[in-house]
């Protein structure tokens, strides 16, 4: 199985991305929606062997994947409504309900602490490198908490009052801690997504609009700038969060609201699940659908896994894609971004440039030109400078002379 | 014209099996011995040379436009199709002299190449013996209606200031939909209309929308929980302007739902039935169709009456004709800025092929 679907009927569906085919793990008949519908599904373990699933009733389950068993484990206690979050750290389970209440649960089902994060609450999330979760919902801002203390760290401040100085409400639909940036993202109704940096300050840092219907859910990608977000009428935006052009690509194929975005850490592939009964596949490289599976029900949430069936035929050529890719971005590397260039190192290579020209000089052919090329590393702009150069051939000779004069 | 068509040709076929059924019942077995000697030597010699021409018939030579080169340029095409026509006439009956020839050997007729026959392959086409789709379907918001927990009340209502044709429509609506009641809008917003709706146990909602001073949408919002749907408004005919029309009576209608087979369609087809009460008077004879034709919904009322002892039927159209085109269905009563959408027609994305249909 390469894809976990949860279905608000109940159902929960494994898909086969090789063969456009699902399975349902559990009985049908015996489900009610009213009860079992599921509304959070996350990684049991980083091995991903196992599910943890939240039912409507707010009974927490375990499903293992080789055995294809389910377990209860807990029912969650405290508040009212369904179960909106869940975050698991170090034998922790974190749950945060509808009404705002956060429980800690140890590996033997007891609660270890508990607090409040405000009525409404619609997203929890957790962070993978430090013990944290963000909170948000209707009218409930976004919120960091210490998983330990239970104390809150940060909490966001709203955007100012539109051009008539009328508040803007807040709701809050999906938010996430961006690895390695110590930002957080946030999506909401408003059709817009903000990029807060608590390190700054309470107010987003960047807000990226996006069409005209509310933004439903987002997803990280195997790119650590590049984020996945959709809508409620199924329109789905691959972004650059330093990028000011919003979005880079509009991915097609869906016809209803997307409920649930997973992308792929270590290959371009996310698929997406929605109210439109359909699992997709896109590659976010060349932006194409790749599989659509009709799922029969309506479908909340999706969980892919790393080692999908799909791959293996087709590693070796993904693989070089990154790499061209890569090269073309200069910045980007595989830890992440790289800060550009200071201008110090500018003016070294200058230098270098102006050193190696005098071989251009005495006689050098292309070789020269191409040793040229390597020398230059610098920002985007120089290389292609050079590039044109090159590919003018006998012109650069003459430019390169005047230089040497005005010299 | 499509109808139509099929009618024949399903005369046809039933004409075929009755001619066969006459012959295999009366024939001794020294008649039939005779009978499949003669059809051995159709095969042997004639069936050959029969099913060629068959074929040759189908492409045989037409009138081409250069042979109306004599004629002034305005009465070529004219001229030309009524030639084709002509042809194509001609080569029918050449072609059914031969079936008559070779009897039971005869080639198999050939079913028109239709936008419809040639539909593109939907995944969500619903099987009847589907068990999650009918689990499905069994949970979903229609259920209580179709469990016979509620019954309709339908309430009607149009945009604000609404004209005399928007009113026209409503009070049509009225009369095809038992158990509904129009209201003015009177500027009170829609979400409050649901909201008041409920309360008085109000299971569907109507509103009609106006362009022009003419009607030209409708949403259908299924209460308590949704979904609501957005239908546009197209063809409308009032009663007044039929051609011959009848009176409507007070007696429960039949509800027939054709063509809906896709998931959506179902979902449509369910929200549909929904409006009508559960136990038809059949003394009343009367029907309302909603005709899903290439995603069109056609919507038709007649009283129907039979004749020569129930074989022949006829027909009394009763009032208005219209055709609806979804356009979205929303998940949820109605909410068109924070809602969360099922199915929106995304006109260049999704109508890239003039086979696909969605209903």
């Amino acid at each position: 199985m390469d894809c976990y679907v949860g279905a608000t009927t109940g159902a929960l569906k494994g898909a086969l991305l090789k063969d456009n085919t699902f399975e349902n793990l559990n009985e049908i008949k015996s489900l009610d929606p009213k009860s079992d519908e599921i509304t959070s599904m996350i990684w049991n373990d980083d091995q991903q062997t196992e599910i943890l699933i939240a039912r409507m009733n707010r009974d927490l389950q375990l499903f293992d994947i080789e055995q294809g068993e389910q377990v209860s484990i807990l029912t969650v206690s405290a508040g009212t409504g369904p179960v909106k979050g869940l975050h698991k750290s170090d034998e922790k389970i974190v749950t945060c309900v509808e009404s705002g209440e956060i429980q800690v649960w140890n590996d033997k089902s007891e609660v270890i602490s508990e607090w409040k994060c405000g009525p409404g609450a619609a997203v929890m999330r957790g962070s993978n490198e430090k013990p944290e979760i963000v909170t948000g919902g209707m009218k409930n801002l976004l919120k960091t908490w210490n998983l330990e203390t239970g104390q809150q760290i940060w909490s966001s401040r709203n955007v100012p009052p539109d051009m008539l100085g009328l508040e803007i409400p807040i709701m809050v639909t999906d938010a996430r801690f961006i690895p390695g940036q110590h930002t957080i993202l946030e999506a909401n109704k408003h059709h817009e997504m903000r990029l807060y940096d608590p390190r700054a300050q309470r107010r987003p840092v960047k807000r990226i609009p996006f069409m005209e219907n509310p933004i439903m859910c987002t997803s990280l990608t195997y790119r650590t700038n590049q984020i996945l977000a959709a809508n409620s009428i199924g329109e789905m935006g691959l972004f650059d969060l330093r990028s000011k052009i919003h979005p880079m690509c509009k991915f097609k194929g869906q016809s209803g609201s997307i409920r649930g975005i997973d992308g792929h850490p270590t290959q371009p592939l996310a698929a997406s699940v929605g109210i439109d009964r359909f699992l997709r596949v896109h590659d976010l490289q060349s932006r194409k659908l790749i599989h659509k599976i009709y799922c029969k029900t309506r479908l909340n949430r999706v969980l892919l896994r790393d080692e999908l069936s799909i791959l293996n035929e087709k590693k070796s050529g993904a693989k070089k894609e990154i790499d061209e890719d890569e090269t073309d971005y200069g910045n980007m590397t595989e830890d992440g971004y790289r800060p550009a260039d200071s201008e110090d190192d500018d003016v070294i290579e200058e230098d270098d440039v102006w050193g190696s020209m005098d071989k251009v000089k005495k006689g050098g052919k292309k070789t020269d030109d191409v040793e040229i090329l390597e020398e230059v590393k610098g920002t985007r702009k120089r290389r292609e400078s050079v590039k044109e150069e090159v590919m003018e051939e006998e012109a650069p000779k003459k430019k390169i002379l005047k230089k040497k004069k005005k010299n | 014209m499509a109808p139509k068509k099929s009618k024949k040709s399903k005369k046809e076929e039933s004409m075929i099996d009755f001619v066969e059924e006459e012959v295999t019942g009366d024939v001794d077995e020294d008649d039939f011995e005779e009978a499949q000697e003669q059809e051995i030597e159709l095969t042997d010699e004639k069936l050959q040379e029969l099913l060629e021409k068959y074929e040759a018939s189908k492409s045989a030579a037409t009138k081409t436009k250069d042979d109306f080169k004599h004629l002034p340029k305005s009465q070529r095409g004219k001229a030309l199709k009524k030639a084709l026509r002509k042809d194509k006439r001609s080569r029918q009956e050449e072609r059914s002299k031969i079936r008559e020839e070779l009897g039971e050997s005869a080639p198999q007729k050939e079913v028109p190449k239709t936008i419809e026959s040639m539909r593109e392959y939907d995944a969500t086409m619903v099987d009847e013996q589907d068990d999650e789709v009918e689990h499905d379907e069994a949970n979903d918001e229609f259920a209580p209606y179709f469990n016979r927990e509620t019954s309709p009340k339908v309430m009607i209502t149009m945009t604000p200031k609404a004209k005399i044709t928007t009113f026209k429509f409503c009070f049509e609506l009225q009369k095809c939909i038992p158990n509904s009641e129009m209201f003015t809008r009177k500027n009170v917003l829609l979400k409050t209309i649901i909201e008041q709706a409920k309360e008085r146990e109000f299971t569907d909602l109507l509103v009609v929308h106006e362009d022009r001073k003419k009607p030209n949408g409708i949403i259908f919002c299924h209460l308590p929980e949704g979904p609501t749907a957005y239908f546009k408004i197209n063809s409308l005919t009032f009663t007044q302007d039929l051609k011959k029309f009848g009176e409507s009576t007070a007696h429960f209608p039949e509800v027939i739902l054709n063509n809906f087979n896709t998931r959506l369609g179902h979902n449509i087809a369910r929200m549909l039935a929904c409006l009508f009460p559960h136990d038809p008077k059949f003394t009343g004879r009367r029907v309302v169709t909603f005709h899903n034709q290439r995603d069109y919904i056609f919507f038709r009322h007649h009283r129907y009456e039979f004749k020569k002892e129930g074989t022949k039927a006829a027909l009394l159209e009763l009032g208005p004709r219209f055709t609806l085109r979804l356009k979205w269905l929303q998940k949820g009563t109605f909410d068109a800025k924070w809602g969360e959408f099922e199915w929106v027609l995304k006109r260049h994305e999704m109508e890239t092929s003039r086979r696909r249909f969605f209903l």
